[in-house]
């Protein structure tokens, strides 16, 4: 079995190797020193204005959900319109069909409630 | 956009669109409607898909350019899927999950069936692959779909979790195929992968134990079973049922599609693998089962037993071995079910119904179901001349006949393994005396649904073996299909 041709792979891994190490020791030897900016959850200059365990109603995450659905489909309706657009009629029901699926889907959480705020 | 052929895929369309259908059933405000209508729409899509695949029974037809193939074998194992998505909807009358919640749990069944038969009929790898997820979705969802119950959800949960390992190591796999072919085309991949040039290929080793791993999980094969007893144990029974049926028929029969349909010409780099699962799965399988005091937990390790005797026929790697896998995931469908009704009918009747005391003279009292769990019990461990024997037979001559006789020979010992905890669940039933009195506790009425999906299970253990010959002729076309160019 001739494994040269995988030596690349090889090199990729031991230098992730080497430059992970290589940080991870040097911090072993310099020795550490907290300021309080070091210590802020966020670094990025920013002060922290609220802690961040916050709660949020269960809602919102439906709600989240739903629309990353939709927002898929509508991804996907662009592509899908621009490929079958030679297919004339049979592409309409193509994507009748798809849509249908989703309609069907948002009538479903509709009557089951979960568009309830609470 | 070459080839349509839409009729060839009918089957599935059916299936999936009766799946939509009876999920919206359950939305009705009318109390008929949503109590019967998702079982009627299921029951009518499964009828009439079974229609189509009697229509359809015949040499291979592509749909959709060759995603879909509609062959003897894609077809047989859709007929394995309806039956057993038939009985499930039939055993879980007044299961209380399947109550509340009719709508989706017929809804799901049938999308889950709408995933195994695109799993059978794959002819592409992102089609097979899809057909999993399909399945694999709704039955995270089923599991968990008596909410108000812990052990429901932790089983919902850990299937979810296990589950998802298995689909991205199998993805994996696909993915180091499809980079040492350059194609996701089944009959393309056979083609470049034919001869033996390729044996030996570091790319193709690595993707074919990567797709060994993730169909692993699905079967429940040793060692990636680690899942199986307790999901199995926290679903609902009837769903419990349904997966230990018909996911396993759709794991193995991606297997066979992949490895004896796809990659004849490397049997001998995956025989060997496939064979150590099947024997780590009999001998973990059984000896566990033997332990166990919950019928449930005890049918589970005992289904992690079967994948391996049905892995005996895939590490057989011959058309005899796919012949006595077929045959043996209808025979083993007939006794599941039968096992796992009773298991149902008793867990409406008691609490913790599906402990084994809880059947303590249980078929004294109800002679018929006695029976029915007999030769169910009789038939899972392999008795002469029940259907159960004729499969094992089967399975076992095809390891001798491809020099593997070591592995029938671990099989065998399974069974006779297996006798101790199948016989003991026989001597509890007919033997034992109830803690609290003469008759066990509360027997309720069963509903006719129930009683027919047992009466069918039960007759077809019997049947399978009298008209063992036709079964096993067609099961014999559908493995040849495998291997037609």
């Amino acid at each position: 079995m001739d494994l040269s041709q995988w030596i690349g792979i090889l090199v990729f891994f031991l230098m992730g190797i080497a430059v992970a190490g290589g940080l991870l020791s040097l911090s072993m030897v310099g020795g550490r020193k907290s300021t309080p900016v070091k210590d802020a959850p966020f670094e990025s200059g920013i002060l922290t204005a609220t802690p961040a365990r916050q709660r949020f109603s269960i809602d919102y995450y439906l709600t989240a959900m739903l629309f990353i659905v939709f927002d898929i489909e509508l991804a996907f309706l662009y592509p899908i319109a621009l490929n079958l657009r030679d297919d004339g009629l049979f592409a309409l029901v193509i994507l009748v069909v798809f849509v249908f699926t989703i309609v069907e889907a948002l009538g479903y959480v509709w009557k089951k409630g979960a568009l309830e705020w609470r | 956009m070459t080839h349509l052929n839409v009729v060839a895929a009918t089957p599935q369309i059916i299936v999936a669109a009766a799946g939509v259908l009876a999920m919206s059933m359950g939305l009705f405000n009318r109390y008929e409607i949503r109590r019967y209508g998702p079982s009627a729409i299921s029951l009518a899509g499964i009828v009439a898909a079974f229609v189509m695949i009697v229509l359809l029974w015949g040499d291979r037809e592509e749909a959709f350019g060759g995603g879909i193939r509609s062959d003897r074998f894609s077809l047989l194992l859709s007929a394995i899927f309806l039956v057993s998505a038939a009985l499930v909807i039939g055993l879980a009358w007044r299961e209380s999950a399947a109550v509340d919640r009719r709508g989706e749990f017929a809804g799901l069944v049938m999308v889950a069936v709408a995933g195994m038969m695109l799993v059978a009929s794959a002819g592409d790898l992102i089609v097979l692959f899809l057909g999993i997820e399909t399945l694999s979705v709704a039955l995270y969802v089923l599991c968990a779909l008596e909410v108000w119950r812990e052990r429901s959800l932790e089983s919902g949960l850990k299937y979810l979790i296990t589950g998802a390992v298995g689909s991205s190591i199998l993805l994996y796999g696909f993915a180091l195929l499809f980079g040492a072919t350059g194609t996701v085309d089944l009959a393309e991949i056979g083609e470049q992968l034919g001869g033996t040039s390729f044996a030996g290929e570091p790319l193709v080793i690595a993707a074919m134990a990567l797709i060994v791993v993730g169909l692993g999980f699905k079967a429940s094969a040793v060692p990636f079973h680690m899942w199986t007893p307790d999901v199995y144990e926290g679903a609902p029974t009837s769903i419990t049922a349904f997966m230990s049926t018909a996911t396993k028929a759709a794991a193995l029969a991606a297997f066979l599609r992949i490895f004896q349909g796809v990659l004849p010409d490397l049997a001998g780099d995956w025989r060997v693998a496939i064979a150590v699962l099947a024997v780590a799965s009999i001998v973990v399988g059984n000896v566990a089962a033997l332990a166990q005091d919950s019928l449930k937990r005890m049918l589970a390790y005992s289904s992690i037993a079967h994948a391996g005797y049905l892995l005996i026929g895939v590490a057989a790697g011959s058309v005899q071995g796919a012949e006595a896998v077929i045959y043996y995931l209808i025979v083993y469908l007939a006794m599941t079910m039968t096992a796992f009704a009773v298991v149902i009918i008793r867990e409406r009747e008691v609490e913790n119904g599906e402990m084994l005391e809880a059947f303590a003279g249980y078929a004294r009292a109800r002679p018929v179901l006695g029976v029915a769990a007999t030769l169910a019990m009789l038939s899972l461990a392999g008795f002469p001349p029940l259907a159960g024997f004729i499969g094992k037979f089967l399975l076992f001559s095809a390891a001798v006949e491809a020099n593997m006789t070591w592995l029938a020979i671990v099989g065998a010992l399974g069974s006779v393994v297996s006798l101790g905890y199948y016989l003991r669940i026989l001597g509890v039933m007919w033997l034992g005396t109830p803690a609290d009195g003469e008759r066990p506790a509360r027997l309720l009425a069963v509903p006719a649904p129930v009683m027919m999906a047992t009466g069918t299970a039960a007759i077809a253990i019997i049947g399978l073996a009298l008209f063992a010959d036709p079964m096993i002729d067609i099961s014999r076309g559908a493995a040849e299909a495998l291997l037609a160019p």
